[in-house]
């Protein structure tokens, strides 16, 4: 991303050369080329496809994904991983849910409560992670543990029943829409600006991303490598809250399983995005599009009739094209630093 | 004198997890009705060879300072393969056993070439490949079980030798072998010489890439074979096996002594983390706790593993 401003300072017959490289580098618009012929594609195939119907449910799974994208990339930035966004959903799914079901609370409170209980869950991940060195392999085994920690605590509460009887003005945050734009999609899109902020304009996003570039060097510069880790989890299971906040307002029931599947989508919206998995640098556009990729090819596969059984693999063969794209950029990268270095030397 | 420290420490290791095995066994069999029973003693002795194969098969990625997050995968991959071969295709019992295990071995074999060739960071290729290989085994088999096995094959998981259960035997028949490649071949010297500084035994000579497919491949094998496992104590083969796999097969090693880091394992550790596991979620069950909390408990387990293991990391510190 920062080869535009370095590589357009040249004569004019470079620019040529150089836009098209940068579009070829740009992650965002190579993922938005992608959207846009596999949704031409789409809609030449299935009929079903472009009506507004289909649009909406669209929305509706892209918003959670790209949430729950979010949540994962803000500690891939930091040089961590999340294995328990999923459960730290499904917790604040059952709370809230529980909350106006059978405590018959005001929607704000719940929301609120359980948007506290989300953030409790972030801290604790955070204290036992900084308590364990604050590295990515300590991050990965923490929250591996707490997520068995934060499903036993949904299992125990509900014995696995769901909460039903949800308001109906709570559920037009999922389901409702506002001069024509999905209410669920309108929040998930100011949340994702607010995050784009905070990561380009504040000292909080360049030590996040400080950490995941380097933790030993972050820490020599006077970064508070405990507070900042702390606060990233924070961050983290806020958005894995809202994600569920607004999905049981989507399915207009409080599921105990809310959250089961977020894992591995939680990481590949992050790693289509252009998000790198060793930390330092994220993407909030890019885990957005590649959110929206992801819906669209899960809404694809319905309307291409395809297997339902053979879901779990493609996933998985999305990950891994992911991260080969990834892999490959960087090798390239590196390999021309060092064409450029041998050539230095050489002159 | 620093060997008297060593061995000072591998007996306090030991001690971290098999004296709260007695503690906690004592508790039982005095506050709880039925925990010495035959009965009781032989679901715990099957729960725990599954595990112990389970967290053996983690136990050698962690050696090299990686995981095997798909190993629950490959479990289930095993599993279904087994029961097609059996039920399907008639395949005899211990063919269809043999060509299991050679499945895992495959799968793991894959796992460690894609790591070793692509340089992609490991953790993410067992992730997607967990996924990978859990779709294939759905997508063939359509989500169904095989219910109609042998009834020699299904003997496996019923058969006592001298009282002790097969399955438990087995187990013990693993674990020394995993402890003389271990210790007391040049392969596991090499393989944990790759887990403490992969540069430093590139350096020295070691050929780190094939370690690391050696041991993703065994690490396979034995997934594979705790699938097989698994299918003979349950008496079908169904998908769901090898689901909840992921969290026991840290918390094994780890209460064992098995050092996070790499470079450190203890692989009869690993036995007793299973066993101290295996006696605490009975003991849940004996004294009536609702089932649904075993997931806390479990992740309470693992967490205090963990600070076992950073008290240890700190112990050693300060015998280096």
């Amino acid at each position: 991303m920062s080869l535009p401003e370095k590589s357009l300072m040249p004569t004019e017959p470079m620019v040529n050369k150089v836009s098209f490289k940068w579009i070829r580098n740009s992650n965002s618009l190579s993922i938005l080329g992608i959207i846009v012929l596999f949704s031409l594609g789409l809609s030449a195939v299935s009929k079903d496809f472009l009506t507004a119907t289909n649009l909406f449910v669209v929305a509706q799974a892209f918003s959670i994904t790209a949430l729950v994208g979010l949540a994962q990339m803000v500690v891939i930035g930091s040089g961590g991983m999340n294995l328990s966004v999923g459960a730290i959903g499904g917790l604040v799914g059952i709370v809230t849910g529980g909350l106006m079901d059978s405590m018959g609370l005001p929607i704000f409170f719940s929301i609120l409560i359980g948007v506290i209980v989300g953030s409790l869950c972030g801290l604790f991940n955070g204290l036992i992670i900084a308590r364990m060195g604050a590295t990515s392999v300590s991050s990965f085994l923490a929250t591996l543990a707490t997520s068995s920690v934060f499903l036993g605590l949904n299992l125990g509460i509900t014995n696995a029943q769901p909460f039903y009887n949800i308001p109906a003005s709570y559920t037009f945050l999922g389901n409702g829409k506002i001069i024509g734009i999905p209410v669920i999609m309108i929040i998930t899109l100011l949340i994702a600006a607010l995050l784009g902020f905070v990561f380009k304009y504040t000292g909080l996003g360049r030590q996040i991303l400080a950490l995941g570039g380097n933790l030993k060097c972050a820490e020599l510069s006077g970064i508070l490598v405990k507070r900042t880790v702390l606060i990233t989890h924070v961050i983290s299971a806020v958005l894995a809250s809202v994600a569920a906040i607004l999905l049981v307002a989507r399915l207009t029931s409080a599921q105990p399983d809310i959250g089961n599947d977020w894992m591995l989508f939680s990481f590949a919206a992050p790693l289509i995005g252009g998000t790198r998995l060793m930390g330092g640098k994220v993407s909030v556009s890019g885990t957005v599009l590649g959110a929206l990729l992801l819906a669209l090819i899960s809404n694809g596969l319905v309307h291409l009739n395809l297997d339902i059984y053979w879901m779990t693999f493609i996933q998985g063969m999305i990950i891994l094209a992911a991260v080969s794209i990834d892999r490959i950029r960087v090798v390239r990268e590196e390999r021309s630093q060092r064409k450029q270095r041998q050539e230095r030397e050489a002159a | 004198m620093s060997q008297k420290i060593i061995q000072k420490l591998i007996k306090w290791e030991m001690a971290g997890v098999i004296l709260p095995i007695l503690l906690i066994s004592l508790l039982l069999h005095f506050l709880a009705d039925g925990f010495l029973t035959p009965f009781n003693l032989d679901s715990l002795a099957l729960t725990v060879a599954i595990t112990s194969i389970v967290g053996l098969s983690q136990l050698l990625t962690l050696s090299i300072g990686q995981f095997n997050l798909a190993l629950g995968s490959m479990g289930a991959f095993t599993a279904m393969l087994l029961g097609a071969l059996l039920e399907k295709y008639g395949v005899p019992v211990l063919w269809a056993i043999l060509i299991g295990v050679a499945a895992g071995t495959l799968l793991g074999m894959i796992q460690g070439l894609l790591i070793v060739k692509t340089g992609i960071n490991p953790f993410i290729i067992t992730l997607a490949l967990s996924s990978v290989i859990l779709g294939i085994a759905t997508a063939v088999t359509r989500g169904e079980a095989y219910f109609q096995l042998p009834e020699t094959f299904k003997l496996i998981g019923k058969l006592y030798i001298f009282n002790i259960p097969l399955l438990f035997l087995i187990a013990v028949f693993v674990a020394i072998l995993v402890f003389i490649i271990m210790n007391k071949t040049p392969l596991g010297r090499q393989i944990l010489a790759t887990g403490a500084n992969a540069k430093a035994a590139l350096f020295s000579g070691i050929n780190t890439a094939k370690i690391i497919i050696i041991v993703h491949s065994l690490s396979g094998a034995l997934a594979g074979l705790a699938g097989i496992l698994q299918v003979a104590r349950l008496g079908s083969a169904q998908l769901s096996i090898g689901m909840d796999w992921l969290l026991v097969s840290f918390a094994a090693p780890v209460l064992g002594g098995t050092l996070l880091s790499g470079g450190k394992v203890t692989v009869f550790g690993t036995l007793f983390g299973a066993i101290l596991m295996a006696i605490i979620i009975n003991g849940l069950v004996l004294i009536n706790i609702n089932s649904f909390w075993f997931q806390l408990f479990l992740g309470v387990i693992l967490l205090a593993a963990f600070e076992m293991n950073r008290i240890r990391l700190r112990l050693l510190g300060k015998g280096n």
